[in-house]
């Protein structure tokens, strides 16, 4: 599954939270969710609930709003089968894109000494 | 088995949920609503029993905290529950009242007659005088009007 880049950041702060609990749960506030975002990514306050509702959608977690008896909203986070393996597929897919482009440059070294070959040979 | 505390629990986050919504509260904060003593570890079991007997679901749960969704059969136990307790407390309520006037009208019923039979006796003070005087006053008229009638009558036949 591809993931922006918001949506990766997001993806980032929770599971970074909910992968420290043994049932992949956490509780977290949006003003927590904010704040640990990069700055490199541009991240309006109204997009959060858009992000995370996308996230849900994508099967990532379960989300379910709560609020604290002060009136405080706070979102509790229960990461499923995409979420748990995001740190995984992550990894994997790095590893992809660099075998990717190691095979891009070999491909690439390889026609060049192909070109050369047939150069000296015919040239 | 659910008992009079867990029911209380029960009746506590029922009131801090505003609208059904799903609530996040501090299990110190449950433990300083209840007037019985319990350990964190007995609010654990009793928040689990709860969630099986369908009136609770835990949607998250730490050392410290919960996230407690109240399911709308523990939300119609508690609010049973709510009145009957203001039932119960209207009843006492209106017991105590009854207590406070039976013995209020007992104090009367003990002061009144006390009262009466003083000014009964003042009353019977007083018109004994003024029955004695009145009586006086008639006889003396009666016997001074006999005798001047008697002193006619000789008077008059002899």
């Amino acid at each position: 599954m591809v993931l922006g880049k918001k949506e990766k950041a997001l993806m980032n702060i929770i599971y970074n939270k909910a992968s420290r609990s043994q049932n992949g749960q956490c509780l977290v506030s949006p003003l927590d969710l904010l704040t640990k975002i990069p700055y490199g990514v541009e991240f309006k306050e109204t997009e959060l609930e858009e992000t995370l509702n996308q996230l849900v959608l994508d099967n990532y977690f379960d989300c379910s709003k709560a609020k604290t008896p002060s009136g405080d909203i706070m979102y509790c986070i229960t990461l499923k089968d995409n979420g748990i393996s995001f740190l995984r597929d992550k990894r994997v897919s790095r590893r992809k894109l660099i075998l990717r482009i190691i095979t891009t440059i070999l491909i690439a070294a390889l026609s060049f000494s192909l070109k050369e070959i047939l150069n000296l040979i015919f040239g | 088995m659910l008992d009079k505390t867990a029911y209380k629990i029960l009746g506590i986050i029922a009131s801090m949920s505003t609208d059904g919504e799903n609530l996040v509260v501090n299990k110190d904060e449950i433990l300083s609503l209840i007037d019985a003593e319990i350990t964190v570890e007995e609010l654990d079991k009793i928040i689990s029993a709860l969630e099986v007997n369908d009136m609770l679901k835990i949607l998250f749960s730490d050392a410290a905290t919960y996230c407690l969704s109240i399911r709308p059969k523990g939300k119609l136990i508690a609010e049973k529950n709510k009145i009957a307790e203001e039932n119960a407390i209207a009843a006492a309520e209106e017991e105590r009242a009854a207590v406070l006037e039976r013995q209020r009208r007992q104090q009367l019923a003990l002061t009144e007659p006390l009262e009466e039979e003083k000014e009964g006796k003042e009353n019977l003070t007083t018109i004994d005088v003024r029955k004695f005087a009145v009586i006086c006053a008639v006889s003396s008229f009666l016997g001074g009007f006999v005798a001047a009638m008697i002193t006619f009558l000789v008077t008059v036949f002899k």
